[in-house]
């Protein structure tokens, strides 16, 4: 019930308009308390009503002495200092609560560090030990234990084995392609690629049609042509598939004891030795994953965690920071710094890195930059954020708390 | 009729700026007058009580979240004063308690203060949107209690003027308000029905 209503149905109420609900509701109201009784019946009480009329227009005409009156009234009770401290309550309230607000921004910002700005690669400045990853160091490692160096390579046709041909294109994409009409050779020839560390992404196309991009220090052993039932390959590293469908023929990844049973999709896997798990990523489609006697089959978007001889699954899955490796890119979005620095050993082929303490490698970041930036451009990204300090030695970076 | 403060006005007033204060007197002082007047029948101890309740309001500006908390306890405080004054007068302190546990505590409830305030200044806003003269007639008649002929003896116009006049006010009463669910129109509407009805 607000003023409103009553008004309204005060009003109904003499012009005989209340509908029967009304009536009940005005009488509950009147019955309310003696308060609303009363008004009613002041309401009613006519010359009652216009003397309070008389008195308001008299105030109004009055207001300018009234105000005159009660403002030098104001002004002797209340001087000057007294005046002021009215207003340093206001200020000192106003005060309290900005100190309260920065303390809380600031226990945010030690809590949690800061989130620098995505950053454009300019060209990097020269610094002494600086690394930069822009050749491709990988190498094709044939059948017959010829090892090719990829970057040495001029595009064109590499090699032919059987009926497949190995062919290197201007972009940098090596790929198989089988010979038709060739006569089928059913002999399992295999191949290796290595990407060490420091080197560029690998990108590949298997004589089925498939997409094979490769991390670095990360490996792929393939047949040259699938002439099996299943189509296998064997891992290290980490790796991003975009499998074709081939006549329901099974695609197997696998590693160790882990494998990642699909048909065809777009999945990542990360096997790297000095990650705590393997983490298999579906961006697609649907894939299984079994280590040994435990399978899981993961959907789209959800990621399968490998730790020990236990499949977890993950739902909440950043699916840009999983490829950003492949695009180019390093992506940092609450990451801890351990798995920073992985990154970037991998990346730009330093050693282990050492931390102060381990406060330290509690720390997480974020952060884009490109992959083809200077190593000390994405360590300067990463100390805008003003909590840490990297030192170079050598190959090897050292992390301080600042 | 102007209902509320701007929040420049609003934030001034809880700053302690004088020129806000003078705002809030202007708008809420005849109100007030008006209300004051239901419970204590002389405007000089009115005005009193009233000088008071906002000194004291002044020394508390910084308190108010809102226009409508200030108004609500404007209204209180000069409730409050107004009744212990009659009790003072009456000597029963009894009749306070009982009284004061009465007061709309709950700022969104109705308060029948606010709606009698409202009431009487709608009427007050009506009256004087007629024309000059009929206004003036109309006053004497209303306020001061005169019989159409002393109006007329005391302007020097005839006695027929006189009831020409009361009816323009009558019409003009009727046809000022037009339909609507606003609260101010209900209110003017309410009251221009109570005027034709008795007057």
């Amino acid at each position: 019930m607000t003023n409103q209503n009553i008004s309204e149905l005060l009003f109904k109420q003499l012009r005989n308009e209340l509908t029967p609900e009304e009536a009940v509701e005005l009488e509950s109201w009147l019955k309310q308390s003696p308060a609303n009784q009363q008004l009613y019946d002041e309401i009613n009480n006519i010359p009652a009503l216009m003397e309070q009329v008389r008195v308001y227009g008299l105030a109004e005409q009055e207001v300018n002495d009234s105000w005159a009156k009660l403002h030098a009234r104001y002004l002797m009770e209340y001087p000057a200092y007294k005046r002021r401290e009215f207003r340093m309550r206001v200020i000192m309230y106003t005060a309290a609560a900005a100190v309260v607000l920065c303390a809380s921004l600031l226990m945010y910002w030690w809590l949690k560090p800061a989130k620098p700005s995505p950053h454009t690669p300019v060209v990097a400045k020269a610094v002494q030990h600086d690394v930069t990853p822009t050749t491709t160091h990988a190498y094709l490692t044939l059948d017959d234990g010829t090892s090719i160096r990829l970057d040495s390579l001029k595009a064109g046709l590499l090699a032919t084995q059987g009926n497949v041909q190995v062919t290197k294109q201007e972009s940098g994409l090596l790929s198989y392609t089988a010979r038709t009409g060739a006569p089928g050779d059913r002999s399992m020839t295999y191949n290796r690629i290595s990407v060490p560390k420091g080197s560029d992404v690998v990108y590949l196309q298997l004589s089925d049609g498939s997409n094979v991009w490769l991390n670095a220090e990360s490996s792929i052993k393939y047949p040259v042509a699938f002439n099996n039932e299943e189509r296998k390959v064997e891992i290290t590293g980490e790796a991003y598939f975009e499998v074709a469908k081939s006549h329901g023929k099974r695609f197997v990844v696998s590693k160790g004891n882990m494998s990642v049973t699909v048909l065809g999709t777009k999945f990542n896997v990360n096997t790297y030795e000095n990650e705590n798990d393997i983490k298999v990523t579906l961006m697609e489609g649907s894939v299984k994953v079994q280590q040994e006697q435990v399978a899981q089959i993961i959907k789209p978007g959800q990621q399968a965690v490998v730790k020990g001889p236990s499949i977890n699954i993950e739902s909440d899955v950043d699916m840009h920071q999983v490829l950003a490796w492949k695009d180019g890119k390093f992506l940092f979005n609450n990451t801890n710094i351990q798995q920073i620095m992985r990154q970037l050993e991998r990346w730009y082929d330093l050693s282990p890195t050492q931390f102060e303490n381990e406060a330290v490698k509690k720390w997480e970041f974020n952060g884009e930059i490109s992959r083809y930036s200077n190593a000390s451009k994405v360590l300067e990204l990463l100390e805008k954020t003003g909590s840490v300090k990297f030192i170079v030695e050598g190959k090897k970076i050292v992390v301080k708390p600042i | 009729m102007k209902e509320t403060l701007d929040s420049q006005t609003f934030n001034d007033f809880r700053e302690g700026k004088e020129k806000a204060f003078e705002l809030v007197f202007r708008m809420y002082q005849p109100r007030l007058m008006a209300f004051a007047y239901r419970f204590i029948k002389d405007q000089t101890i009115g005005e009193d009580i009233i000088n008071d309740a906002f000194i004291d309001l002044f020394k508390d500006c910084w308190r108010f979240n809102d226009e409508h908390h200030l108004k609500n306890s404007l209204y209180v405080r000069v409730r409050h004063r107004c009744l212990n004054y009659l009790t003072q007068m009456r000597r029963r302190a009894y009749k306070m308690v009982e009284l004061v546990e009465n007061f709309p505590d709950d700022l969104l409830k109705v308060n029948p203060d606010i709606i009698m305030v409202e009431l009487v200044e709608a009427i007050h806003l009506a009256i004087e949107s007629l024309p000059d003269d009929c206004k003036k007639i109309f006053k004497m008649l209303v306020f001061d209690g005169l019989e159409p002929q002393e109006v007329a003896d005391k302007l020097n116009k005839s006695v027929s003027n006189i009831y020409m006049q009361k009816s323009i006010a009558r019409n003009v009463l009727r046809l000022k308000f037009p339909e609507g669910l606003f609260i101010i129109t209900l209110l003017l509407r309410l009251i221009t029905t109570l005027l034709l009805k008795y007057f």
